[in-house]
């Protein structure tokens, strides 16, 4: 260990302070007996589409477009993924051909 | 609302919610391997990597620490830095404040461990309808922080001697993520919103590059929701 203990129980502190900070922040701010914002009530609907959207670009920010394997395996198992849950719409069946896919892919054939 | 608590639905709320989560545990292997070795390398032990996860619970910021702590010891670099890496967090929290409402007593253990892969089944899986959903909340968030310091702690102590080729693995978690999505899109009302997370998060990586990206994105994002309010 580079730290002593003590130095690093403070770092999981403030790693961990840093984390919760941002994730008790909306309920601490609307609790209570007041009636949530009409216009934190819109952001509940719309934002759990929207930040999915995000989560699926923020997963592929590390695909290489232009170098490498040019991010092929991912688009075809991307594709793989897409067209299995629109055949079967069953979650462990895309999830689970799509992996298997990439990693003949990655392992194989890239 | 009654809170409290029968042991057996919990029980049946964990059991509810874990096929959905069979994605994040196969995700997580390569992931928690690799976080567990990185810590080895560093010098601390299995028991002192599973106190990481534990206690902080966010794998993305978890590994960045790696590097900082190897660095020397500056809590508040790593304090600012947690709160920013982590910051789209505080989004989850406004998309979830209606359904996470009735979840007492567990509540505030589903707000603690509120990472993107809870976050992602909460807004998109559906509990059982004989089931009070807060049970399914629980089992779902319950599952993926045991999956997590489980396995980040198995890390440590295999890491070193797996032979079994992994790469790729991680791939799972991009897969449900996208299946996530897709659930979303299902519904047409959505789609707006779903176009506009994807469209302003892309143009914000391909503008600001992949290390600062989603804080721009974050807040474009609410400046069109607050513009399109009437319309949206």
């Amino acid at each position: 260990m580079k730290l002593t203990v003590l130095q690093t129980i403070i770092i999981i502190l403030a790693i961990t302070l840093g984390t919760q900070i941002s994730r008790w922040l909306p309920f601490i701010a609307f609790s209570g007996k007041k009636e949530t914002p009409k216009f934190v009530k819109y952001l509940g609907r719309v934002l759990p589409p929207a930040l999915m959207g995000l989560i699926c670009v923020y997963c592929f920010k590390g695909t290489q477009i232009l170098t490498g394997s040019h991010g092929l395996p991912e688009l075809i198992a991307t594709i793989v993924v897409i067209a299995t849950y629109q055949w079967k719409e069953n979650l462990l069946v895309s999830v689970g051909g799509g992996t298997l896919v990439y990693m003949l892919l990655v392992q194989f054939v890239f | 609302m009654n809170d409290k608590v029968e042991i057996k639905e919990v029980l049946r709320g964990i059991k509810a919610a874990f096929p959905s989560t069979v994605p994040i545990f196969f995700g997580w292997i390569f992931v928690a391997l690799t976080y567990g070795v990185l810590m080895e390398q560093l010098g601390y032990s299995p028991l002192w990597t599973m106190l990481f996860s534990l206690i902080c619970f966010c794998g993305g910021m978890q590994i960045a620490a790696v590097p900082m702590m190897a660095a020397g010891f500056d809590p508040v670099q790593m304090f600012i830095m947690s709160y920013f890496v982590n910051f789209r967090h505080t989004f989850y929290g406004v998309a979830l404040l209606e359904k996470y409402k009735d979840t007492k007593p567990f509540k505030p253990f589903l707000i603690y461990a509120l990472a993107d892969e809870p976050f992602s089944l909460a807004v998109s899986a559906k509990p059982p309808e004989d089931m009070q959903p807060r049970y399914f909340y629980f089992g779902l968030t319950f599952l993926t922080y045991l999956y997590w310091t489980g396995l980040t702690g198995l890390g440590s102590v295999l890491g070193a001697v797996i032979t079994f080729d992994t790469t790729g693995l991680d791939f799972a978690l991009n897969a449900l993520f996208i299946v996530l999505f897709l659930q979303q899109w299902k519904d047409k009302e959505n789609r707006p919103a779903c176009l506009i997370g994807i469209a302003v998060t892309l143009a914000s990586l391909l503008i600001f590059g992949k290390t600062v990206f989603l804080i721009p994105a974050l807040g474009v994002m609410l400046l069109i929701f607050w513009l399109g309010r009437d319309k949206l």
